[in-house]
């Protein structure tokens, strides 16, 4: 078949433009071929690939990729793929929390309902945790004996509180 | 090594012990700093091993006797896994376990997670459980830096296990429930998954009468708040199994009392007798010592049920030899009939 560009040569590309408009009832058929010359003088492949896309995908192309860069993203410390944790569910190390921070966060809510750990804490901000009670207990008892004007004691809860934060 | 000690953790009486057969907690922890088990390095794990080996022989859980998985031989392995104390499925290349003497203990490393701590009781005993479990998990924390998220809390290999990353469990005898109203089974099924809960029913309920009670959710609440929340639900169970064996015993005696003297005849006279029969029958002996018909304490129906099971008859009767489906079976039978049940 002749190339319908420059009517010269032998074409190597056929394409098939089908399309409806309104007012029809059956679709128009619009048949291109081109040789291999005009496809690179004509950039014929960006014009008609990009239009094809745009009109099969539509919506979903973004998303696609975006979703397909997205599981490009590593763990930093370990190297772990998050692609990979989204097929096996299985985490390589506990810096993964914090990079895959939005992915785990909706498999975790999927699971548990809930997403804030409540629960025991470590050693060390156990013994934190109860000093600060402490702290405001005294605190609290130190205003008190000041309201009351009952000096002697606020100076002996005073004394208690410098020691605690000395500790 | 495994058996026949007087000193098992079975041996003792637990709360509402004739329906709960025995409950458990797991807390998983993982070291700072080390990637999970699927990820890690030969260098991390003996690390971990390092870590754990100084740490238990300095603090009080020194009396733990430790046993390399690796270095044991199928059989003993085996008998580990019907004790609960490992996982069937998993590979036990690098793991180790600690074990206490009484066996309700247990701190395993390097397998699934960097260290999964167990705590085991007979009946509903989730209270002291707990405590006993915080206890050595407090030790074990003031030593080793485990692996924390302000966020997620204890984090883990997986997401389905962080937060407080406790598993609590339970195994209840419900006979009288399926035998006659197996539909309320089902509520039970129902209340379970509203409050975070998974009940596993057998396919066979008829057969198996055994339902499995465990905690699907594990953050967003505090351990004390899981437990809790189990407790009322088991407790649910327990009184509509108990109303139910009351209301039936007045209607209809006789035929309860048929399926208790029906199956002490079958584990009296049974020649061969497959696990699944035996257990079948034996949770019926249950409901007789509830009804006070039978005079059997339920250490002992707890204490055959894992003696009853393959590898520990392969190991106390046939010395690790022999192990065929009909041999095991015969060797079953024979030693439910030495006990005279």
């Amino acid at each position: 078949m002749i190339c319908s560009i420059c009517k010269k040569n032998e074409a190597v590309l056929h394409i098939k433009d089908i399309f409806m408009s309104d007012s029809d009832i059956e679709p128009e058929e619009n048949e291109v071929h081109v040789c291999k010359e005009c496809v690179d003088l004509n950039n014929i492949y960006e014009k008609y690939i990009k239009l094809d896309e745009s009109i099969i995908v539509d919506d979903n192309t973004p998303k696609v990729k975006k979703d397909r860069l997205s599981s490009n993203v590593i763990c930093q410390v370990c190297g772990y793929a998050l692609g990979e944790f989204r097929s096996t569910n299985r985490l390589s190390c506990p810096a993964c929390y914090k990079h895959f921070f939005n992915d785990t966060l909706k498999v975790i809510k999927k699971i548990h309902t809930k997403s804030w750990h409540v629960g025991r804490l470590p050693y060390e901000e156990r013994i934190l945790s109860e000093k600060a009670r402490n702290k405001k207990h005294l605190e609290d008892k130190l205003n008190k004996c000041v309201l009351e004007e009952n000096y002697e004691e606020a100076v002996i809860v005073r004394d208690a509180i410098k020691n605690l934060e000395k500790n | 090594m495994f058996t026949d000690d007087s000193m098992h953790w079975l041996n003792f009486k637990g709360k509402e012990d004739n329906i709960v057969i025995y409950s458990s907690i797991r807390l998983f922890r993982n070291v700072h700093d080390k990637r999970f088990m699927d990820r890690t390095s030969e260098e991390d794990i003996n690390d971990i091993e390092n870590i754990f080996s100084k740490t238990m022989s300095k603090t009080k859980l020194s009396n733990y006797d430790y046993i390399k998985l690796a270095k044991e031989n199928a059989l003993d392995l085996s008998i580990l896994r019907e004790e609960d104390l490992i996982s069937s499925k998993v590979d036990v290349g690098h793991a180790g376990l600690y074990l206490n003497n009484i066996k309700n203990n247990s701190i395993l490393i390097n397998m699934k997670e960097h260290c999964i701590m167990q705590s085991k009781a007979t009946g509903l005993s989730f209270d002291h459980i707990l405590e006993s479990i915080l206890e050595t998990e407090s030790i074990l924390d003031e030593n080793i830096k485990f692996s924390f998220d302000e966020r997620f809390g204890y984090v883990t290999s997986t997401p389905k296990r962080v937060g407080c990353a406790m598993s609590a469990y339970a195994s209840l005898a419900i006979p009288v429930l399926a035998y006659w109203n197996p539909d309320a089974i089902e509520n039970f099924v129902d209340r379970c998954e509203k409050n975070g809960l998974k009940c596993i029913v057998k396919k066979h309920l008829y057969k198996q009468p055994i339902i499995h009670v465990c905690n699907r959710s594990m953050i967003g609440q505090t351990e004390k708040s899981i437990i809790d929340n189990m407790t009322s639900i088991i407790n649910g169970i327990i009184s509509t199994e108990n109303k139910v064996r009351d209301r039936l015993f007045k209607i209809q005696q006789h035929k309860i009392e048929d399926k208790i003297f029906r199956s002490r005849a079958i584990l009296r006279e049974a020649r061969v007798l497959s696990y699944s029969e035996f257990l079948a029958h034996i949770i019926w002996l249950r409901v007789g010592v509830y009804y006070g018909i039978l005079d059997i304490e339920t250490e002992l129906l707890n204490k055959t049920m894992l003696l009853s099971k393959p590898y520990h008859i392969a190991l106390n009767k046939l010395n690790g030899k022999n192990i065929k489906e009909y041999n095991i079976n015969y060797e079953r039978a024979k030693m439910i009939r030495s006990l005279k049940l």
